[in-house]
């Protein structure tokens, strides 16, 4: 992000949203191959009895689906932060004494 | 002496089948993902926080943050069900560990059990070779046979042991993960408002009953205790009305949910909607009412249940329902349509029965055409009025508990108006009928002037 706000000299959001919307993607992806395990391979035989491992697959395919909303929750996060900053750069910002552009 | 049997101990295929070492690793890669998901939710609070402080307002920042929190509202569901996953897979890890550990013991033990007993067999074929000088000779006595086998019976035990501490440790995972499984935002959706009608799904199970505790409270109730719903997930709940203890002892129908009632029920999903149940008019009842109507009969003022209100009816999370204060409209010849007849142990006060006959005395010709006419469209109206009855909502908890029983509480509320009243809610438990429908028990001892002390019920 190239642009910067300062206020009193503090950086502020150009670098929180750049560190949000990078952390967002990266953390999924590591988590979604954790959960992935158990799925890919039939990770989930290594329950034994066949009804737990049942209850276990179940489990890890709708928590997959539930880290997938999550990623597309990113996306929402993208396509919000795009509009915000093309508000800031044009004149959908209030004017907040001591800070500027 | 006879030849000794082997016994040839093995683990079940289950058992065998088992990884504990991979459950283990499964759950570490879960546990991790706990801390990811919440140090990614806990940074995009931290950007909240800091745009808050007004340095970035505008409405676009505004949706922006909106979104920055829904996303870490996803992610901390996500973490919270990676933590249960974790924990499940490292408890069950840990105690297929011990009873695979305790099981194998138990079959080598039998192992070296058998081989003895093949060397004993092998003496005992020997011994008409042997003198009686011989040593050898003293070994093939029935106490040395004993012991092996009670040695054996224990093996067998432990064994038996190891393999119900694992079917043990199977059904409380299994339940742990279908608590996961009922914690994501799909099956919730699923459960809570995808498609499925309450009457249409009670029926009548043909088997026993998983759950004796259920059956119990159901028959005194004297109530049928194989009665089951089949939830929006498409699996069976034994169906159980919701109970507690007056101070008295006596086992009352409540909607009052105590803490301690839970036991070890998990709740899986809570459902609220709108049903019917109970008797249904017969046309031919309909027809005497409009008819009675308009042959002049009286439908004095009186309550009658109102299923427009239903909608307004707000249900509440720890049991019990109320009805908002409306205004309340008068005069309206519609509100004086009876209920249906009082079923059960339901109160009288709650319905009024029409009146019927012509009243006395001389008539002026055009007040009774006025009065006839009025009256004739009042049944009327009444007539297609008489199933308002059956209109309830339903409030429906879904629950397994740690064993993979299944039960769910079901209650029914209905809106009674009275004239000149504020409007009230009528409770009822829900419960499966012998012919297989949907039908409701009055809830007794809910009185606001004597509240019973109230201890689990089931």
């Amino acid at each position: 992000m190239a642009e910067e706000l300062s206020a009193g000299g503090i950086r502020v959001v150009p670098t929180a949203l750049g560190d949000a919307a990078g952390a967002a993607g990266a953390v999924s992806a590591s988590v979604r191959s954790g959960v992935g395990d158990l799925l890919a391979g039939s990770g989930w035989q290594a329950a034994g009895d066949a009804g737990c491992a049942d209850a276990l697959s179940r489990a890890a395919r709708l928590l997959e689906q539930t880290l997938d909303a999550a990623a597309d929750g990113v996306s929402d996060l993208g396509r919000a932060l795009a509009v915000a900053r093309d508000a800031y750069r044009t004149v959908d910002t209030v004017a907040v004494p001591g800070a500027s552009r | 002496m006879r030849q000794l049997a082997l016994v040839e101990l093995r683990l079940s295929p289950a058992l065998q089948a088992a990884d504990p070492a991979a459950l283990s690793r499964q759950g570490l890669a879960a546990s991790s993902a706990v801390g990811s998901l919440r140090a990614q939710a806990g940074r995009l609070d931290a950007l909240e926080s800091r745009l808050e402080a007004g340095l970035w307002v505008s409405p676009a920042s505004a949706q922006f943050i909106r979104a920055a929190q829904e996303q870490a509202r996803r992610l901390r569901v996500a973490a919270d069900l990676c933590q249960a996953l974790a924990s499940a897979l490292g408890t069950l890890a840990a105690a297929l560990q011990r009873a695979r550990a305790d099981a194998l013991a138990a079959v080598i033990r039998a192992g070296h059990l058998d081989a003895a007993a093949l060397e004993l067999n092998r003496r005992l074929l020997a011994q008409p070779t042997l003198v009686p000088q011989d040593p050898d000779s003293r070994l093939l006595s029935d106490p040395e046979a004993d012991l092996i086998n009670i040695q054996r019976q224990a093996s067998a035990r432990a064994l038996a042991l190891a393999e119900a501490s694992a079917a043990s440790a199977w059904q409380h995972a299994s339940a742990a993960f279908d608590a996961v499984s009922y914690g994501t935002p799909v099956m919730r959706q699923r459960m809570e408002t995808g498609r499925w009608e309450l009457a249409s799904s009670v029926s009548l199970a043909s088997g026993v009953l998983a759950d004796l505790r259920s059956c119990g409270v159901m028959q005194q109730l004297g109530l049928p205790a194989n009665g089951q719903i089949t939830g929006p997930d498409g699996r069976a709940y034994s169906v159980v009305v919701q109970t507690a203890r007056g101070r008295d002892g006596q086992l009352l129908v409540s909607t009052q949910e105590t803490p301690s009632a839970a036991g070890d029920w998990h709740e899986l999903a809570v459902r609220f909607g709108t049903t019917e149940y109970g008797r249904r008019a017969a046309g031919w009842e309909k027809v005497a009412v409009a008819v009675g109507g308009v042959a002049g009969a009286a439908y004095p003022e009186g309550s009658t249940f109102a299923p427009e209100l239903l909608s307004e009816l707000h249900i509440m999370a720890g049991g019990g329902a109320y009805v908002p204060e409306l205004a309340v409209e008068s005069g309206d010849p519609v509100k004086e349509a009876p209920a249906e007849p009082p079923r059960g142990q339901e109160h009288s006060h709650y319905w009024t029965r029409p009146t019927t006959g012509v009243a006395g005395g001389r008539r002026a010709g055009a007040p009774d055409a006025i009065g006839l006419i009025d009256a004739g469209i009042a049944g009327v109206l009444l007539a297609g009025k008489l199933d308002d009855s059956r209109a309830a909502d339903y409030r429906i908890v879904f629950e397994e508990d740690s064993a993979g029983h299944r039960q769910a509480r079901l209650q029914l509320f209905r809106v009674l108006v009275a004239p000149n009243e504020s409007p009230r809610t009528i409770a009822a438990g829900g419960y499966v009928d012998a012919h297989g429908h949907l039908a409701g028990i009055a809830v007794t001892g809910e009185s606001p002037q004597l509240h019973p002390i109230l201890t689990p019920g089931h």
